[in-house]
């Protein structure tokens, strides 16, 4: 089998980017291929440049750009274009080309939808990649490398001590903003301009004649997120995760509404408008004020798993605020930034028994927002003590 | 292997609107067509996805030209093709707009209408019974073309301008995937099962590639799925010299004096102080200034002031007239004084 020329510049700067975890698929290095050689690079590394940022960069995120050019500068040579000709010798011909695609999956992205390994395998035999680069390969994100090496480095701290590592980011933006979307609580609201036909029928056979069609409003998302925070003291090296948590439900869930509250250690009675303990709100009157049927709360916060003992007075104190919130909101989950590993020996193996609680990881928090969509944790997603 | 793109689909910002081309797009009846000045990168992106096919996904502060970029392409290939006007489709989305509004648009009410006015008839004798019209020619009657759909039609590639697409659910572009990428689309309410249960499926096949631009305020994010389908470009915000080019084509003659060129670059200065001074006193969160208030700012200057007039004007920095045009919220407004020749109450500046 024909497989595209490895050691081509442009091919390992495809398969870099690949491996920093942009998703790019067979496809899009076969669109460069065909630019470059239907002369649109005319041999000018800038242009060639450009040429790459816009079919595959498609971001104005800048660390995408800075990884880009890092990776451009190592790999394409700075006489490229005026040496030998810019494509390899005998173009690739796209048939071949074609062939290695189909096993690879065209919406890399999707949620459910990963390859499981053997594809992956399969697929990238010709590009010989190692069985771990596969495993980066999946996630597949706009920021993965940085979250990938901060969990790794979490990963090996936590198991013997606990210490600050800078900004702690296992799950990018947008795979926050994908995995909100699924909270949704659809209701019509608004102007009427869907057809009821049902009613338009029904108007029809009772008036004899069509009239006027009967309107209705459209379906919108009525889901209400309420996220309460946790700050300072051991959350503060996840205070950037939390913000972009909070960041990416305001903007890109599409969700009817997403309040952000947040408490220190353990949710009272009365939880914080803003970071800096400001201005508060006594949470009846928070509750009176929330619909029960759409609003769902999740909690981000340690449970105490970070400090590794159980403290029992924030045990009960976590019960008493999570009966108080279960009789006015029907759905409800946690996200604990620590790892599942750490959760047993401390108070939050304790809380995890009362609430659905889950791992900051992409996985974690799909979890949970099946918990708050209303289904009822699967045993094996659970936490089990 | 893959042709190079011939001369007469070529985008290079080399033709601008003359006067006969303004006159010729009145005779048309078509709103007069403002110059567009490109950068280098963005004539190579719109070359790119000319070349490939793909769609151009623009973004952009806002007033930097996204929209704008769309018709002045389809007035280049029609000057390069020695046509009239090119063919060119806009689809501005709203928030309720769906993907399926922009191939075609089934006008149920009316078929329903029809049908029962047929009825009617037969009952009261007026006519004798009829088949009902369910054959595909039939229903098409009821179907009208959207933007794309016309574009799909067109033999020439149609520029299609989707203006504004995160505006709309976010399935609406996943809706669009197969359509772009296949550049075919079938029309459900003509299709017909047959009586052995096989469905005659009616498709609208494209007869050429439009050229489709797409521009979003990234209000929401896309999806990754249809991302990569498209070519990406960010319209950053021009540089000194093509503000300056800018400025002079959209609002002084072919032949400017020397004073008039002073005149933008004296503009173009002031403008881009203060859209430091704004970006440094707002952050990302305020509204810069944009290229198409500073045109407009220009406009004023040039329309209450000789050139000399407008000179001195601008050289007080200590004021800053026709503020209003330039700046759209409070904070801003306090921190800047109009200049008191303007006839308007100035307070004193700190």
């Amino acid at each position: 089998m024909n497989s595209p020329d490895s050691t081509h510049p442009l091919y390992q700067l495809f398969t870099e980017l690949r491996l920093a975890g942009l998703p790019l698929g067979i496809r899009d290095y076969e669109a460069v291929l065909t630019a470059v050689q239907g002369g649109l690079d005319e041999s000018d590394r800038d242009r060639l440049c450009r040429l790459c940022q816009a079919l595959w960069l498609k971001s104005a995120d800048p660390t995408l750009y800075q990884l880009f050019a890092h990776h451009f500068e190592r790999l394409i040579p700075l006489d490229y274009g005026r040496s030998a000709a810019p494509t390899p010798a005998e173009p690739i011909d796209l048939p071949t080309l074609e062939e290695t695609a189909v096993s690879f999956p065209e919406e890399t992205i999707e949620l459910d939808d990963f390859p499981d390994d053997e594809t992956w395998e399969q697929a990238a035999d010709p590009v010989q990649q190692s069985f771990n680069q596969l495993q980066a390969l999946s996630r597949l994100a706009d920021e993965a490398q940085v979250a990938e090496s901060s969990r790794r480095q979490l990963d090996l701290v936590s198991r013997f001590y606990y210490s600050f590592t800078g900004d702690y980011l296992p799950l990018t933006s947008r795979q926050m903003k994908q995995s909100w979307r699924y909270l949704r609580r659809a209701a019509r609201f608004g102007p009427p301009v869907e057809l009821d036909i049902d009613a338009t029928v029904d108007k029809i056979a009772r008036d004899g004649f069509l009239v006027d069609p009967v309107l209705r409003p459209r379906r919108t998302n009525r889901a209400q997120l309420i996220l309460l925070l946790d700050r300072d003291g051991s959350m503060t090296p996840f205070h950037s995760l939390g913000r972009r948590l909070a960041s990416s439900a305001h903007d890109g869930g599409r969700l009817g509404a997403a309040n952000v509250f947040y408490f220190h250690d353990c949710p009272r009675d009365y939880l914080y408008l803003d970071p800096h303990y400001q201005l508060f709100v006594p949470l009846p009157d928070l509750l009176n004020h929330v619909h029960p049927l759409h609003t769902s709360v999740l909690i981000f916060s340690d449970a105490g798993a970070a400090r590794g003992r159980i403290d029992e007075a924030r045990v009960r104190q976590t019960a008493v605020f999570l009966q108080q919130l279960q009789t006015a909101v029907r759905h409800l989950a946690w996200l604990n930034p620590m790892p599942q590993t750490r959760w047993a020996a401390s108070s939050a193996g304790l809380i995890a028994r009362q609430v659905a609680m889950y791992e900051t990881t992409r996985i974690g928090l799909q979890g949970a927002i099946k918990v708050l969509r209303g289904a009822r944790p699967h045993a094996q997603e659970r936490y089990q003590p | 292997m893959t042709e190079p793109l011939p001369d007469t689909l070529i985008y290079d910002g080399s033709f601008q609107p003359q006067e006969e081309d303004q006159a010729v797009r009145r005779r048309l009846k078509r709103p007069p067509l403002q110059p567009y000045i490109p950068d280098a990168d963005l004539v190579q992106a719109v070359e790119l996805a000319i070349f490939l096919k793909r769609p151009l996904l623009l973004r952009g502060e806002p007033g930097c030209g996204k929209s704008r970029l769309a018709e002045a392409v389809a007035f280049e290939l029609a000057k390069r093709n020695g046509l009239d006007e090119w063919p060119f489709e806009f689809w501005p989305v709203k928030s309720t707009s769906r993907a399926r509004d922009g191939l075609y648009i089934f006008d149920a009410v009316s078929r329903l209408r029809d049908a029962q006015l047929t009825a009617a008839r037969v009952k009261s004798g007026e006519e004798t019974a009829v088949a009902p019209a369910n054959s595909p020619e039939d229903v098409q009657q009821y179907v009208k073309d959207g933007p794309l759909g016309r574009a799909f039609k067109n033999k020439r590639r149609t520029v299609v301008l989707i203006d504004e697409i995160d505006k709309a659910d976010i399935d609406f572009p996943n809706d669009l995937l197969i359509e772009l990428d296949e550049r075919r689309f079938k029309v459900d309410e003509s299709s017909r099962f047959r009586p052995d249960g096989t469905e005659e499926e009616y498709w609208v096949e494209a007869q050429s590639e439009p050229i489709i631009f797409i521009t979003s305020n990234h209000e929401k994010e896309l999806p990754d799925a249809f991302l990569r389908r498209c070519v990406f470009f960010y319209i950053d915000f021009p540089k000194t010299d093509l503000l300056q080019a800018i400025v002079a084509a959209h609002c002084l003659d072919a032949n400017p004096t020397a004073d008039e060129t002073r005149l933008v670059a004296e503009a173009v200065r002031r403008f881009e102080l203060l859209r430091g001074e704004l970006a440094e006193g707002q952050g990302e969160a305020g509204k810069l200034v944009s290229t198409s208030e500073l045109i407009d700012w220009f406009k004023v200057l040039r329309h209450r002031h000789t050139t000399a007039e407008a000179l001195a004007l601008l050289a007080d920095e200590t004021t800053l007239p026709y503020r209003t045009v330039l700046l759209k919220n409070k904070e801003a407004l306090n921190r800047y004084v109009e200049p008191e020749t303007n006839g308007q109450q100035s307070t004193s500046n700190a």
